[in-house]
C-alpha cells in the first residue's frame, strides 16, 4: 500500500467548487483543478493510492513531494498540522488583554458641505468610508460628549489604544472642543488623527494644532477640480479651502494624509487625482469609494486601479494564521459613534456597547466586538465558500459583511466562488511567484 | 555544550511511527529515512542525540531518502526544529522587585480564600491530615470577615491595571478549606461585598465536601452564581471507603441527598454550576466508579477532575500490595481503550471517563505551541509565576497556591506581596528545577509546578520525576495519535464537554 499526505505546514483549503494547497512556509499556493482536487482529497482522507496510479496523478504527487509539500508513505498517518498557538481562546479569568490599536470617535455630525451621499444611507455602499468624513445615517442630533474629557482620554490610554481617530462630519467645526481633546491627550502616548474635508477653519490655526507631532491630519478630497467637487459635495469651496491647507502643511514640512472620496462621477479621474497629490504635495493619497447600490454595472464593482482579486502572500506564518482567525481590517479597532454607541468600525452596523450609558470599560466588556474582530473570511459570505479566502486581501468583504443587504455581499469580488464558467485555476491572478496551478489532463 | 536533540519517538497503537519535536511542538509521521536524515544532520554538526530508537519493525519504508533529507533540512532551517541549545535556552534573570510587582499586577488571575482549616469530615487521604506530614494541618482556625474583606479589597487594588487594560477581564474568587461552608457567615459577607463593590469582576467558585449544602446555603450560592465543585469519589461503597466523618461513618448518603435536592430545585444552576471532584487510589474499583457515573448520567454533577491520591511525601500507598497497583493500571488501561474507541466512533462517554482519560489527551491538544510565550525567567515546565494565584490563609498569610504546603509564603495581607521573597522562590525554581529543561524533549507537555514539587521550606525535584513526566507525555502522545489516525476529526479538545477550560482552570490545583 502507498499513501500520500500533505506536509505538516501545507493545508488543503476547499471552497464550494475550487480548492487550493496553501504552503505556509514557502508562501505559495497551488490552485487545483477538479481532478487534482479529488486526488488530494482522497490522499488527505488517508485512502491508499491505487497500485496503478495514472501517470498524471503520479507526476502531480511526485512534484508535490519534490516541492516539499507532501510525502509518500507506506502507512496511513495522522498529520498534526502546524500551529503557532494553542488551539483555544480563553475568556473571562484567562483572557489576554485585547490588542486595542485604534479608536474611531465621531465627535460631531456637523459639516459645512452638503454631499448627496452623506450621511450614508441604505442606498449607499461605502468602502473605506471609515477613513473619511462620511457620517452614519440616523445618528443622534446632539453628539455624545464624555463628562470628563481628561479621564476619558486616560481610559483610552490605559486600554492601550495607540491612535485616536477623530471623525465627523467635520471635526474642525467643533474647534474649541477639538482643542480640549488635543490638550487632554497631549503628553500621552495616544496619537491623534483627524479626518476632515479641510474646510471651516483657517489653515494657520490647523497648522498650529498639528505642530509638535502628536496630531495628524487626514484631509478628505472629492476631486481636484472645483467644478467636480461642487457636483459631489453640493456646495462650493471645498477644494478651494483644502488645497491651501495642504499647501501650508507641505510648506511647513508637517506630514499629513490625503484620502480621495470617490463616487461614480469621479472615480474615472482617480489616476489623475493621485498624480496631482503626489506632484503638488508630495503625498501618495488613498482612495475610498461611495456607490449607489443600484449602480453596480453587471452586479460587480471594481476597486480603483484593480482589475483582479488582490491576492498577496502572507509575510510570515503569524500573518497567515491571523488571516485564518481574524478580521485583519478591523481587528484592534472600535468606533464610538456620535450616539455614544460602540461598533466594531464605522462601516459596521451592529452595536457592541454603549459608552454613553455604561462607560467605556463596560461598553467594551461584551463579546460582540471581539466576535467581530474574529470575523475572518472563513466566516463571512461569500468568502467562506472561496478557496482563495486566505490569499485575498480585499478588505471590502469585511465591510460589506457588516452591512445588511445580502444581495450586495459579493459586490467587489471579481471571482464568484459559486459554480460558473470561469474557475479559479483557469484564471491569471497576476502573482506568478505566489499563485501556482495544478491541472491534470482528463483521465 | 552542543545542541541537544529534543524529540520523542513513539509508535501509535496501530504500529505507525511518529516523532514529537519539542521545538516546534509538532508531531511528524516518522520513518527510517527521516531518522537517518536527522541522525546525519546531528552527526554532521557534532550534536548530541538522545532519542532512543523504537523496537520492532521500522515503518515508512516507502519514503525516499532525498525527500527525507529535504524534510529535515526544511524544518531545521525554517523552524530550528529537533535540536535545542542548552546554553542559549537558559532562564533569563528574575526581574527585580519593581519588575515583579508590575508583572504580577498585570497577570494575576485568581484570589483564593482559605476560609477555615476545619472540616466536619475526616477523609482518610485528606491533604491536611497526618497522612501528609509536610502539609498544613487541620485545625479549628477560621478566617475572620475583616481578613476576608481586606483580602478582596487588597486584591482588587493589586489587579487594578488589568481592569482598565482588559474590559473583559474577570478574576477567580475561590473559597477553599478545610470545609469552607463551616465558615458560612464569612462566605456570605464576601459574596455580598463583591456584589456591592465589584459587580461582575469576580467568578466565585467553592470546593466543598457536599455535606453542608443545606437549602439556605444553596440559596446563597445560587443567588451569587457560585460554581460549586463537590467531592464525590463514586458509589456509596467507594465514596464511604475513605470519605468518612470523625466517627468513621460514611458521607455518601448526606452528599447525595443534598445533590438530589439541588438538582430538583435549581435545575439550571445544576447544569451550569455544579461539578464534581473525584479521588482514587490503588484500592479504588475504577470501572465500578465509571459505571456509576455512566448510569447516573446527569443525576450526578459533571466531573471536573479525577485525581489519584498524591504519592509525594506520604506513606499512604504502603497499605497496598504490589499487585493492587497492577490491578488499577489494568483497569485504567481498559477504561483508556474504551474512551479512545468512543472518540474514534464519535460516541459519548461518561463525564468521569472524559475527565479521567480524556483530559490527558486534551492536554496534548492544548499543548503549548512555539508562539505561546512563557515568562523568560521561567521558560519551562508548567509552573505559574508566583502571584498568578494568591491563596490567603486564615491568618492572612499569602501562598502561591492553595495546594502548596505553606512553608514558603510569598507575603502577608498586612504587608502585601514580599517581592524579595518571590524573587528567592523563582531563583530556587531556576536552580532546582529548570537546569535540565533545555535538554528535555517534553517541555511543552510538562505540567510540573510548585504543588508537585514542594517540600519543607521550598521546592525540590524528586528522583525520577522528570523521567516520569517524559514517560507520561510519551504515553499521552501515543494515545492521542492512535485516536486521530483512525478518526482525524475526533473531538479531543473536548469541545462538546460541558465543563469549560476556564472552569477547570479555576479549580485547578
Amino acid at each position: 500500500m502507498r499513501y500520500f499526505r500533505l506536509a505538516t505546514d501545507c493545508y488543503l483549503i476547499e471552497g464550494e467548487v475550487d480548492a487550493a494547497i496553501y504552503d505556509l512556509s514557502r508562501r505559495r499556493l497551488w490552485l487545483l483543478d477538479d481532478r487534482a482536487h479529488a486526488l488530494l482529497r482522497r490522499c488527505e482522507d488517508n485512502h491508499p493510492l491505487p497500485d496503478a496510479l495514472p501517470e498524471a496523478e503520479q507526476a502531480c504527487l511526485d512534484a508535490l513531494q519534490e516541492a516539499g509539500a507532501g510525502y509518500f508513505d507506506d502507512r496511513p498517518a495522522y498529520v498534526d498540522k502546524l500551529l503557532l498557538h494553542q488551539p483555544i481562546e480563553m475568556t473571562g479569568i484567562a483572557s489576554a488583554p485585547p490588542a486595542f490599536s485604534r479608536a474611531d470617535w465621531a465627535i460631531t455630525g456637523a459639516c459645512d458641505l452638503g454631499c448627496a451621499f452623506c450621511p450614508a444611507g441604505s442606498g449607499d455602499l461605502a468602502w473605506l468610508g471609515c477613513e473619511t468624513c462620511l457620517r452614519r445615517a440616523g445618528g443622534a442630533a446632539a453628539p455624545w460628549v464624555p463628562h470628563d474629557l481628561e479621564r476619558f482620554a486616560g481610559e483610552l490610554e490605559l486600554l492601550g489604544v495607540k491612535v485616536l481617530h477623530l471623525r465627523g462630519g467635520n471635526p474642525l467645526l467643533e474647534w474649541d472642543y477639538l482643542q480640549r481633546i488635543v490638550q487632554a491627550v497631549r503628553g500621552s502616548p495616544l496619537g491623534l488623527l483627524i479626518s476632515t474635508p479641510g474646510t471651516g477653519q483657517e489653515p494657520e490655526r490647523i497648522l498650529a494644532l498639528c505642530e509638535g507631532g502628536c496630531v495628524r491630519l487626514n484631509v478628505v478630497l472629492f476631486g481636484i477640480r472645483e467644478e467636480a467637487t461642487r457636483t459631489v459635495c453640493g456646495a462650493g469651496g471645498a477644494q478651494a479651502q483644502a488645497a491651501p491647507l495642504l499647501d501650508a502643511f507641505a510648506g511647513a514640512g508637517i506630514p499629513c494624509y490625503i484620502t480621495f472620496l470617490l463616487t461614480a462621477d469621479t472615480r474615472a479621474d482617480w489616476p489623475e487625482m493621485s498624480d496631482y497629490a503626489v506632484s503638488r504635495w508630495g503625498i501618495r493619497p488613498r482612495a475610498a469609494e461611495i456607490y449607489r447600490r443600484e449602480a453596480p454595472p453587471g452586479g460587480r464593482l471594481r476597486h480603483v486601479g484593480e482589475q483582479v482579486k488582490p491576492l498577496r502572500a502572507w509575510q510570515s506564518a503569524e500573518e497567515f494564521f491571523f488571516r485564518v482567525t481574524a478580521n485583519p481590517c478591523a481587528h484592534g479597532r472600535f468606533e464610538i459613534g456620535i450616539d455614544g454607541k460602540v461598533r466594531c468600525c464605522p462601516a459596521f452596523e451592529q452595536v457592541c456597547g454603549d459608552v454613553a450609558g455604561d462607560g467605556l470599560r463596560r461598553a467594551l466588556a461584551g463579546d460582540s466586538l471581539y466576535d467581530a474582530w474574529a470575523l475572518s473570511k472563513n466566516k463571512i459570505e461569500p468568502c467562506k465558500r472561496c478557496a482563495l479566502r486566505y490569499a485575498c486581501l480585499d478588505c471590502s468583504a469585511f465591510e460589506i459583511a457588516g452591512q445588511s443587504d445580502p444581495a450586495i455581499k459579493a459586490a467587489y469580488c471579481p471571482y464568484d466562488p459559486e459554480p460558473g464558467p470561469a474557475r479559479a485555476w483557469e484564471r491569471d491572478w497576476g502573482e506568478p511567484d505566489f499563485v501556482l496551478t495544478w491541472r491534470l489532463p482528463d483521465a | 555544550m552542543p545542541q541537544k536533540r529534543v524529540t520523542l519517538r513513539f509508535r501509535s497503537l496501530q504500529g505507525r511511527d511518529y516523532l514529537y519535536d519539542d521545538v516546534t511542538s509538532s508531531i511528524f509521521p516518522w520513518n527510517d529515512p527521516r531518522e537517518q536524515a536527522l541522525a546525519r544532520e546531528i552527526a554532521t554538526a557534532g550534536r548530541q542525540q538522545d532519542d532512543a530508537p523504537l523496537d520492532g519493525a521500522p515503518s515508512g519504508g516507502g519514503a525516499s531518502l532525498d525527500a527525507a533529507e529535504a524534510f529535515v533540512r526544511h524544518w531545521r532551517d525554517d523552524y530550528g526544529a529537533f535540536l535545542r541549545d542548552p546554553l542559549t535556552n537558559t532562564p533569563a534573570p528574575c526581574p527585580d522587585a519593581a519588575g515583579l510587582e508590575w508583572l504580577i499586577r498585570s497577570r494575576s488571575w485568581e484570589l483564593l480564600l482559605i476560609l477555615t482549616e476545619d472540616c466536619n469530615l475526616r477523609c482518610k487521604y485528606c491533604a491536611l491530615s497526618e497522612v501528609y506530614p509536610l502539609n498544613r494541618s487541620r485545625s479549628a482556625r477560621k478566617m475572620s470577615l475583616d481578613t476576608a474583606l481586606a483580602a478582596v479589597d487588597w486584591y482588587m487594588r493589586l489587579v487594578e491595571p488589568q481592569i482598565y487594560a482588559n474590559p473583559r477581564r474577570r478574576f477567580g474568587l475561590s473559597f477553599y478549606g478545610g470545609e469552607p461552608l463551616l465558615n458560612l457567615p464569612v462566605l456570605k459577607g464576601v459574596l455580598g461585598h463583591c456584589r456591592e463593590h465589584y459587580p461582575g469582576l469576580f467568578v466565585p467558585v467553592l470546593t466543598t465536601n457536599g455535606t453542608l449544602l443545606t437549602p439556605p446555603t444553596v440559596e446563597l450560592l445560587v443567588e451569587h452564581d457560585v460554581s460549586v465543585a463537590v467531592s464525590l469519589d463514586g458509589p456509596e461503597q467507594e465514596h464511604d471507603r475513605m470519605r468518612v466523618d470523625a466517627r468513621g461513618g460514611g458521607s455518601f448518603a448526606r452528599v447525595m441527598a443534598n445533590l438530589r435536592r439541588i438538582k430538583s430545585r435549581y435545575p439550571d444552576f445544576w447544569l451550569a454550576r455544579m461539578t464534581s471532584l473525584s479521588v482514587y487510589d490503588w484500592g479504588t474499583d475504577l470501572e465500578t466508579v465509571e459505571r456509576f457515573f455512566e448510569e447516573q448520567g446527569d443525576a450526578l454533577p459533571r466531573s471536573l477532575f479525577v485525581n489519584p491520591v498524591s504519592p509525594r511525601h506520604t506513606g499512604w500507598y504502603g497499605r497496598y500490595q504490589g499487585n493492587d497497583q497492577a490491578h488499577m493500571d489494568a483497569a485504567l488501561g481498559r477504561l483508556g481503550d474504551r474512551y479512545r474507541q468512543a472518540r474514534i466512533d464519535g460516541e459519548s462517554s461518561s463525564s468521569y471517563l472524559r475527565t479521567l482519560i480524556g483530559l490527558g489527551l486534551s492536554f496534548v491538544s492544548f499543548r503549548a505551541r512555539p508562539g505561546d510565550a512563557r515568562p523568560a525567567f521561567l521558560p519551562f515546565s508548567g509552573t505559574c509565576v508566583p502571584g498568578d494565584k494568591i491563596a490567603v490563609n486564615v491568618d492572612g498569610k499569602l501562598d502561591v497556591c492553595e495546594r502548596v504546603n505553606g512553608s514558603y509564603p510569598i507575603g502577608h495581607l498586612d504587608m502585601g506581596i514580599d517581592y524579595e521573597r518571590v524573587t528567592r522562590i523563582i531563583a530556587q525554581y531556576q536552580e532546582e528545577i529548570l537546569p535540565s529543561c533545555p535538554s528535555c524533549p517534553a517541555t511543552r507537555l510538562c505540567g510540573l509546578c510548585y504543588s508537585f514539587l514542594d517540600t519543607q521550606g521550598g521546592i525540590t525535584m524528586d528522583a525520577g520525576q522528570c523521567a516520569a513526566t517524559v514517560a507520561s507525555a510519551r504515553r499521552r502522545l501515543v494515545e492521542y495519535v492512535s485516536v486521530l489516525e483512525e478518526n482525524p476529526h475526533a473531538d479531543l479538545l473536548l469541545q462538546t464537554d460541558t465543563v469549560t477550560p476556564e472552569e477547570r482552570l479555576l479549580f485547578l490545583g
